[in-house]
């Protein structure tokens, strides 16, 4: 038998009777994905928001957002919306904490969409809720870029039938706003099926707590290198690199155990929907796989069992703050979202969410595989490089 | 007559190693042949261990060269851990495997398989006394039983070269001689055995050839009595007689080897050249002179002598 299955082998043993193994791997990730999901009730994301409307208006523009978007079936869980006679009362409301968010359609609205200077649609946010002023904000702008479309889209058909008759014009632009209007905004998030719980957190905690798996590894060599029993397998006729290749094998196995177990419990017991069997497989595999290269790395560069320590918590916590283990980035500045991609985690995060959004396969997560992969290739080469250091 | 030159299993060579500008060991040489027990004597620090993690492998060393049953270490690495058990001075043993896990293991890692690894397992664990403990955790065992078990671990391959390092530091009386007869036994049955030990008791009982090393130097090298003689030591022989004592003074100072006679305390004190083969000698002479010897005691230099007559300093002070 190959030294490196030997050892594997033997590390495997070891872990599975050492039991925070399964605490760090199995208990602890599965225990804080339910208590989040509880936290949120019912295993689901809720979100809904009390809103009100002032039409200063009354044309037909702002009717057509009032009631074909406000009102759209998709936004009747969602949205609660309490029509209000003028922007003061709108103000007095999202002040007292009556509504969550409020929408004001000038006066001259309709009219000025047939002009050089269109109206804006305000948004009043209240205190304490400014997610919901988020969300009707976002409606009113894919409102407002669906109207500049049909104003384009007006100009144009004037131009084409060689038409300046401001009355010509004003037919057309009251046949585009007869058209019904898509709930463009809706489209990208609010209205569609909301993930549960399970779904959002099971791969944060399961990606955050693989390296403390991960990091269990780390400390089992370094107890092996004090207690001698690494100097003894170096003295034995096999090359240094099998013995450290069982080490990593077993490492990565466990990790592969680990989001394994976590995908298949989460799906039970939150009702996680991972996606796509074999584009999860993929992306765990090489997640466990780069988990593995960097713990190595770490093991290179620390010298002490208290460097090493450090030196696995920095990376762990460094990697699921920025990466958006504890935070959902999804509603993040553009540049969090950015530092999340210098991560593993932040990758496989966003694999996960993809695979769990649109349930495809293998080419969803073809850019996270990459990237992660990556990581794992810079930190297996950085570890090679420094292997000198792991003689006894 | 045909003089039969065996090769030996372990030969050293200048043997150097140095961190920064700190010397460990300084061209250090020896060899040892088959079924012979060497002993680095030295005290903490002296580089013993550097020394054998050279020999083993496990350390790089800045020169020299070294030799097991014939494969130089550089260039045949593998095939010289094929010949070598290796017992470290702690225990190297997994707390949380059984003995007979602990052994399977490194028992795999030197190529052992199947029916093979498992009579090796059994035989190791008998040989050490611990055939009943087989399948209980390392870390139920006391001090002295995982000694035992990390020497079996070194002896699972039947090596050719046995290297222990110091491995009865911490160990309660008894399993301290249980450790030195099963290290007596091995010699006797053909094993070379590199023996490192700080204590002086240890490397007089066991040992064949003692070096003695000190600041990385190998000081001194020899038999006991070699190390002796070169401090011009004799030993101290003491007869006790009822009657006739200025007799057995005649017939003693008779014998070759007897440099001096002193009539003391109603006995006789005489300074020998090896008393041990002498005491026979001694004891025909009396009875030659019709003197019956009432009690003997003998008195040898010993390797602390020898120790502080090469280095200034006591063994045990360093």
């Amino acid at each position: 038998m190959s030294a490196v299955w030997v050892v594997a082998g033997k590390d495997l043993r070891q872990r599975i009777r050492d039991r925070s193994a399964l605490m760090a791997g199995v208990v602890a990730p599965l225990a804080l994905a339910g208590l989040i999901s509880l936290a949120f009730g019912r295993g689901e994301v809720g979100f809904d928001a009390r809103v009100a409307v002032v039409d200063l208006d009354g044309g037909p523009a702002a009717r057509a957002f009032v009631d074909d978007v406000l009102g759209a079936p998709e936004l009747t869980d969602v949205l609660w919306v309490r029509p209000v006679a003028t922007e003061a009362d709108a103000e007095r409301l999202a002040r007292d904490g009556d509504v969550d968010a409020a929408l004001v359609v000038p006066p001259g609205f309709t009219t000025a969409l047939g002009g050089p200077t269109p109206l804006d649609l305000a948004v009043i946010r209240a205190a304490g809720s400014p997610l919901a002023g988020d969300v009707l904000a976002a409606l009113a702008e894919g409102f407002a870029a669906r109207l500049e479309g049909a104003r384009i889209g007006v100009a144009a058909a004037a131009g084409a039938l060689g038409t300046g008759d401001p009355a010509d014009l004003g037919r057309l632009q009251a046949a585009a706003l007869a058209q019904p209007v898509a709930v463009a905004v809706a489209e990208e998030g609010v209205t569609a099926e909301p993930p549960s719980a399970g779904t959002i957190f099971a791969p944060a905690m399961a990606v955050f707590f693989v390296w403390f798996v991960a990091g269990l590894g780390a400390q089992a060599f370094l107890t092996e290198r004090q207690q001698g029993t690494l100097a003894r397998m170096l003295a034995a006729p096999v090359a240094a690199r099998a013995v450290l290749g069982g080490k990593a094998l077993a490492t990565f196995t466990l990790c592969c155990c680990t989001l394994a177990v976590m995908v298949v419990a989460s799906t039970l017991v939150l009702g996680a929907d991972w996606g796509n069997p074999l584009g999860v497989a993929v992306l765990v595999a090489t997640l466990a796989a780069s988990v593995t290269a960097v713990t190595a790395l770490v093991l290179t560069v620390a010298r002490t069992r208290q460097q090493v320590a450090l030196g696995m918590a920095i990376v762990t916590f460094g990697f699921a703050l920025l990466g958006g283990n504890f935070v959902n980035l999804s509603g993040a500045p553009p540049l969090l979202q950015s530092l999340a991609l210098l991560t593993p985690n932040g990758w496989a995060l966003r694999g996960f969410s993809d695979l769990a959004a649109d349930g495809g396969g293998l080419a969803t997560v073809s850019s996270p595989v990459a990237a992660i992969a990556a990581f794992g290739v810079l930190a297996a080469a950085a570890t090679l490089a420094r292997a000198g250091r792991w003689r006894t | 007559m045909m003089l039969v030159v065996s090769e030996p299993v372990l030969r050293c060579v200048g043997l150097c190693k140095r961190y920064d500008d700190r010397v460990v060991v300084d061209h250090v040489g020896f060899e040892i042949g088959p079924g012979e027990t060497y002993g680095l004597l030295g005290p903490n620090g002296a580089g013993k261990t550097t020394t054998i993690s050279m020999v083993c492998g496990l350390l790089r060393g800045d020169g020299g060269e070294v030799v097991v049953a014939g494969h130089p270490l550089r260039g045949e690495g593998r095939e010289v851990k094929r010949h070598l058990g290796y017992v470290p001075q702690e225990v190297a043993l997994y707390p949380d495997l059984t003995a007979a896990e602990n052994l399977r293991f490194f028992g795999r890692l030197q190529g052992l398989s199947g029916g093979a690894l498992a009579a090796r397992v059994a035989a190791s664990l008998e040989l050490v006394g611990l055939a009943d403990r087989a399948g209980d955790k390392v870390e139920t065992y006391s001090g002295g039983m995982k000694r035992r078990v990390n020497i079996a671990a070194g002896l699972l391959h039947q090596p050719r070269l046995l290297v222990l390092d110091e491995p009865t530091v911490g160990v309660d009386p008894q399993s301290r001689n249980a450790i030195l007869d099963a290290v007596a036994g091995l010699g006797a049955e053909g094993m070379a055995v590199l023996y490192t030990t700080h204590y002086m008791e240890e490397a007089e009982r066991l040992c064949d050839r003692i070096g003695i090393l000190d600041e990385g130097r190998l000081v001194a090298e020899g038999t006991r009595r070699q190390l002796v003689e070169r401090i011009g030591r004799r030993d101290r022989v003491r007869l006790d007689t009822a009657e006739g004592r200025d007799r057995l003074a005649a017939a003693v100072r008779a014998v070759t080897g007897v440099a001096e006679v002193t009539e003391r305390d109603g006995g006789l004190d005489l300074l020998v050249d090896g008393a041990r083969s002498l005491l026979p000698h001694l004891f025909e002479a009396a009875e030659r002179a019709h003197i019956a010897v009432t009690s003997v005691q003998v008195e040898e230099p010993d390797l602390e002598a020898v120790f502080l007559h090469l280095t200034g300093r006591a063994l045990r002070d360093t």
